[in-house]
C-alpha cells in the first residue's frame, strides 16, 4: 500500500518524492494534533480529572 | 566474476530465474496479508501518537495559557484598587521603609484563634469563563509553581495549565470547602506532583483581596464517584463547616482515572493586601506589587 503510494502515486525522482513523503507525513501528524486528537479526547475518559458531581 | 557451486555440493546449482530485471509477482494473498500487516502498524503508530500527544503536546499550549493568564492576572488590577506601597524598591531608596502597610479589610469570620479571614469581593467578582479568580501557590510543588484558578471545572477551565474551582463548593471568604481540581498527566500537569505534599505544607491562595493560607491536613485516595470530599465539612455531606478548608484533586494513580488523589489543608491565616508576604513567596515576581516583602519588619 505505502510501496505503491510511493512508487506509482508520487510524482518525480526519488529525492522529490523522499521530500514529498516527509512533507505530507509532518501535515498529517500536525492535522491529528490540532484537530483529530482534541476532537477524540472528547470522547475518552483520560483526561477527566474531576470529582463525578 | 560469477559465482560458482561450493565444491562440496552434491547436487548441481539449480536453474537460476530467467535474467529479465522483472519482479517475481506477489500472489494476491501476500499482497492481502501485507496491506493487512500495514493497516495494522499504521493503527500502532497512531495510537503512540495519541499517547504523545495526551501526555505532551496538550502540555505546550497549557503551559503557555498559564503564563499569559498570570501575567494578564497581575496586569490588571480591578477598578478602584488602592495604590499598594509594598516597601520594596522606592523605599528603600529614600531610606524610609516603612514595613508592611496592611490595608482594610471587611472581616468575614473569625477563626477560633482569633485570625480575622477577609473577605472575598474581588475573587466573587472573577467568575466569568475567561477570567482569573485567583492564583494558588503550593511551594512544596516548585519554588516557581503557581496556578491560576477559573470558576469551574470543565475542559474549557482545567485545560488551559491551572486549576478549576468546582462551582457548587464554597470560597475562601467563608467556612467550607474551596475545592480546587487539577491535570495530574496532560495539559501541563497542574498537579502532577500533587502527592509530593506533606501534612503541614503551606498552600497559599493570592488574590487582590489577600492572602489565604492553608496548612496540609490530610491525604487520601478515593474513588471519582466519591463526592463527599467536597462537602462543606469534607466526609460529612449535609454538616455544617466551622473552618475554611482548601482540597485539591486530581486524577490517581498516575496515568489512570481509575481513582481520585485527594488532599484537604485547613485555613491558618489571613494577609490583607499591603500586608507581610510569607517569605516563601516573597521571590515570586508579582506578590511584592500587591505585599510587603521587605523582610520582617
Amino acid at each position: 500500500m505505502y510501496a505503491w503510494f510511493f512508487n506509482e502515486v508520487l510524482p518525480g525522482p526519488l529525492w522529490l518524492r523522499i521530500i514529498l513523503t516527509l512533507l505530507l507525513l509532518a501535515a498529517i501528524v500536525y492535522g491529528l494534533m490540532e484537530v483529530v486528537f482534541p476532537w477524540l479526547s472528547e470522547y475518552s475518559p483520560l483526561g477527566d480529572v474531576t470529582m463525578e458531581e | 566474476m560469477t559465482l560458482s557451486p561450493p565444491r562440496h555440493a552434491a547436487s548441481p546449482v539449480p536453474p537460476s530465474p530467467p535474467a529479465g530485471k522483472k519482479k517475481p509477482r506477489r500472489s494476491v494473498g501476500s499482497k492481502v496479508l501485507g496491506g493487512f500487516g500495514e493497516i495494522l502498524i499504521t493503527l500502532g503508530v497512531l495510537g503512540l501518537l495519541f499517547v504523545v500527544w495526551e501526555l505532551w503536546w496538550t502540555g505546550i499550549e497549557a503551559e503557555s495559557d498559564r503564563q499569559d493568564s498570570l501575567n494578564e492576572f497581575y496586569a490588571n488590577a480591578p477598578e478602584g484598587f488602592p495604590e499598594i506601597s509594598p516597601g520594596g524598591e522606592d523605599d528603600e531608596e529614600e531610606g524610609t521603609d516603612s514595613g508592611p502597610t496592611p490595608a482594610d479589610f471587611e472581616v468575614c469570620y473569625t477563626l477560633d484563634d482569633g485570625t480575622e479571614i477577609g473577605c472575598a469581593p474581588h475573587m466573587r467578582s472573577q467568575t466569568g469563563p475567561e477570567q482569573i479568580m485567583g492564583t494558588v501557590y503550593a511551594p512544596r510543588l516548585g519554588d516557581t509553581w503557581a496556578a491560576p484558578i477559573r470558576h469551574g471545572t470543565t475542559t474549557n477551565q482545567i485545560d488551559r495549565g491551572g486549576v478549576g474551582h468546582y462551582v457548587h463548593t464554597e470560597f475562601p471568604d467563608e467556612p467550607g470547602n474551596f475545592a480546587l481540581a487539577g491535570h495530574r498527566n496532560t495539559n501541563a500537569s497542574m498537579l502532577g506532583n500533587q502527592d509530593d505534599l506533606q501534612t503541614g505544607d503551606a498552600i497559599y491562595v493570592v488574590s487582590y483581596d489577600g492572602i489565604y493560607v492553608y496548612e496540609v491536613a490530610e491525604r487520601h485516595v478515593v474513588t471519582p464517584q466519591s463526592t463527599e470530599v467536597l462537602a462543606s465539612l469534607p466526609g460529612e455531606p449535609g454538616a455544617e463547616a466551622e473552618t475554611g478548608v482548601l482540597t485539591f484533586t486530581t486524577c490517581h494513580p498516575m496515568f489512570s482515572n481509575r481513582e481520585r488523589l485527594i488532599h484537604h489543608a485547613e485555613i491558618v491565616d489571613f494577609v490583607p493586601i499591603g500586608g507581610q508576604a510569607p517569605d516563601e513567596l516573597a521571590h515570586h515576581e508579582y506578590i511584592s506589587q500587591l505585599f510587603y516583602t521587605g523582610g520582617e519588619a
